[in-house]
């Protein structure tokens, strides 16, 4: 019995986190529905925002921009949707949730391979060599569909065959880029195709091989409110938009 | 019926509908053609077989490794091992994930001598062995303290040696807790995804389990992901029908 009582207080906490994460107050500032790439840069505009306008703070949902499209359709409480393709953003406007007329092109990042430091990938054509692990997006969502125009690009440089040997290469197609980066920080994975935006923040925790122009592929951004969101989601993307925003897109490693 | 039941009744309601609406809102949303045709689909095919593999490796490891920690278990009290048995069931899948990644990642304990077993098909093994074992060994433990000693010294008496009891009185009488545990273990490790998605990465044919699938096709082929869905649904009822009636045996 003992134990049982244990085991019950163990389930409870393990719960707590979960329920307190569920009831926090979402009322007050705006509910924004992010690509999981866009987190961390969105928190960061949503704080400048709070400070020049005065607002509470926003709730951020981030996740596969695809994932997120679905949910906002199935009914998920949202006055922001930022999407990584507009593919996704296409399906909201489809369900006729988002006006066409308020998509806004947000803001740019080009992809980049994110080495584990000690690896043996000393450049690009490295990726094409037996034995390296490599791991990508899976080609549902938009990291993994530019990860193989990626590949196509490099293969004029590389040799015909470069696409070949890179795809055999790959041990993983994670299910967004988030999780391509937690293999190669971890150390699992050699290399990993990501954005340039989401290596910004690691340092020297791994190395990166930036794309040459006449092979970079560069994700663009978009953003618009929700046609029946709060009245402050349209200012909102307008000032992610404005310059004073700029900086910190920049900060981020987005270009505008 | 008696107030008192009817009350009972309507108090029990309420979670039950909780935890069967979402089920059927499941079914509700696909066809029985959607998921014919997700079962044609050579993905889907390739997602199920390696589930199929993997979780019947992960169950006669279960057995083979599992049954001797029980007896173990059942022979005594063991209060550390039993809240290390107990642990995997109350973890989250992530934590895990994380946790064998400690251990046989590149970094990890193991893994830094040389032994890799990240992006494996074993790694999903050892994924689904780390997550369902405690299941199958928890239920083989309930049925080996069941069973009533008197019965065994019975049989020494009358001259039956160790072998003689284990394969005419142990096993018999433990069978359907034991079996209870198998299919309850076997559920889990098809279900399993966080350890996996963590530890062992996500590739068609070599770690791509059908839990894995569900979760890449439900960002952009929601109709796909829902029929492979209630074919993991109806596999897991099968399991769950099969155990409750090894259960009714034994009531």
């Amino acid at each position: 019995m003992q134990r049982r009582k244990f085991l019950a207080i163990i389930a409870n906490l393990a719960v707590w986190p979960a329920v307190t994460a569920c009831s926090a107050p979402t009322s007050s500032g705006l509910n924004l529905t992010v690509a999981s790439s866009l987190n961390s840069v969105m928190q960061a505009l949503d704080k400048a925002y709070q400070s020049t306008k005065n607002t509470p703070a926003a709730s951020i949902q981030a996740g596969g921009s695809g994932a997120l499209a679905q949910q906002i359709i199935d009914g998920a409480a949202s006055d922001v949707f930022a999407a990584a393709d507009h593919a996704s953003m296409d399906k909201v406007v489809a369900a006729k949730l988002i006006d066409a007329s308020a998509v806004k092109v947000i803001a740019h990042t080009a992809l980049v391979v994110a080495v584990r430091p000690g690896a043996n990938v000393p450049d690009l054509a490295a990726l094409a060599t037996a034995g390296v692990n490599v791991v990508m997006a899976d080609k549902t969502v938009p990291a993994g569909k530019y990860g193989l125009t990626l590949l196509k690009n490099l293969a004029k440089t590389y040799g015909a065959d470069y696409e070949t040997h890179v795809t055999a290469n790959v041990v993983s197609y994670e299910a967004n880029v988030k999780a391509v980066l937690q293999k190669v920080t971890n150390g699992d994975a050699d290399a990993g195709i990501v954005y340039a935006s989401d290596v910004v923040a690691l340092g020297d925790k791994i190395q990166v091989l930036t794309i040459p122009a006449e092979s970079a592929v560069i994700a663009e951004y978009v953003a618009a409110p929700l046609r029946n969101a709060a009245s402050n989601a349209a200012d909102f993307v307008d000032f992610i938009t404005s310059d004073s925003a700029k900086t910190i897109w920049q900060q981020h490693g987005f270009t505008v | 019926m008696p107030l008192k039941n009817r009350l009972v009744v309507v108090l029990a309601l309420p979670l039950l509908a909780l935890l069967s609406l979402p089920l059927l809102g499941l079914l509700g949303r696909s066809s029985v053609s959607d998921v014919w045709q997700a079962l044609g689909s050579d993905a889907v095919q390739q997602a199920l077989g390696l589930s199929i593999m993997t979780s019947a490796i992960t169950l006669v490891l279960c057995v083979v490794l599992g049954t001797p920690l029980a007896i173990w278990l059942s022979q005594g009290t063991h209060p550390w091992a039993t809240l290390i048995v107990d642990l995997p069931t109350v973890l989250p899948p992530a934590v895990a994930g994380l946790a064998l990644l400690s251990l046989f990642g590149r970094t990890g304990w193991i893994g830094s001598h040389g032994l890799l077993l990240a992006f494996t098909t074993t790694a999903v093994v050892i994924a689904q062995l780390f997550v369902a074992a405690p299941l199958y060994v928890r239920a083989t433990v309930v049925a080996l303290n069941g069973i009533d000693r008197d019965i065994g010294h019975a049989a020494t008496i009358d001259g039956a040696d160790m072998w003689q009891q284990w394969r005419y009185i142990t096993i018999p009488l433990a069978w359907p807790g034991i079996q209870a545990g198998i299919a309850l273990a076997l559920a889990r490790a098809l279900g399993e995804f966080g350890a996996t998605a963590l530890f062992a990465g996500s590739l068609p044919g070599r770690t791509r389990t059908l839990a894995l699938a569900i979760y890449v096709a439900a960002e952009t082929e929601p109709a796909a992901a829902i029929a492979m869905s209630v074919v993991l649904l109806f596999t897991a009822m099968a399991l769950l029908f099969f155990m409750k009636n090894k259960n009714d045996v034994v009531q």
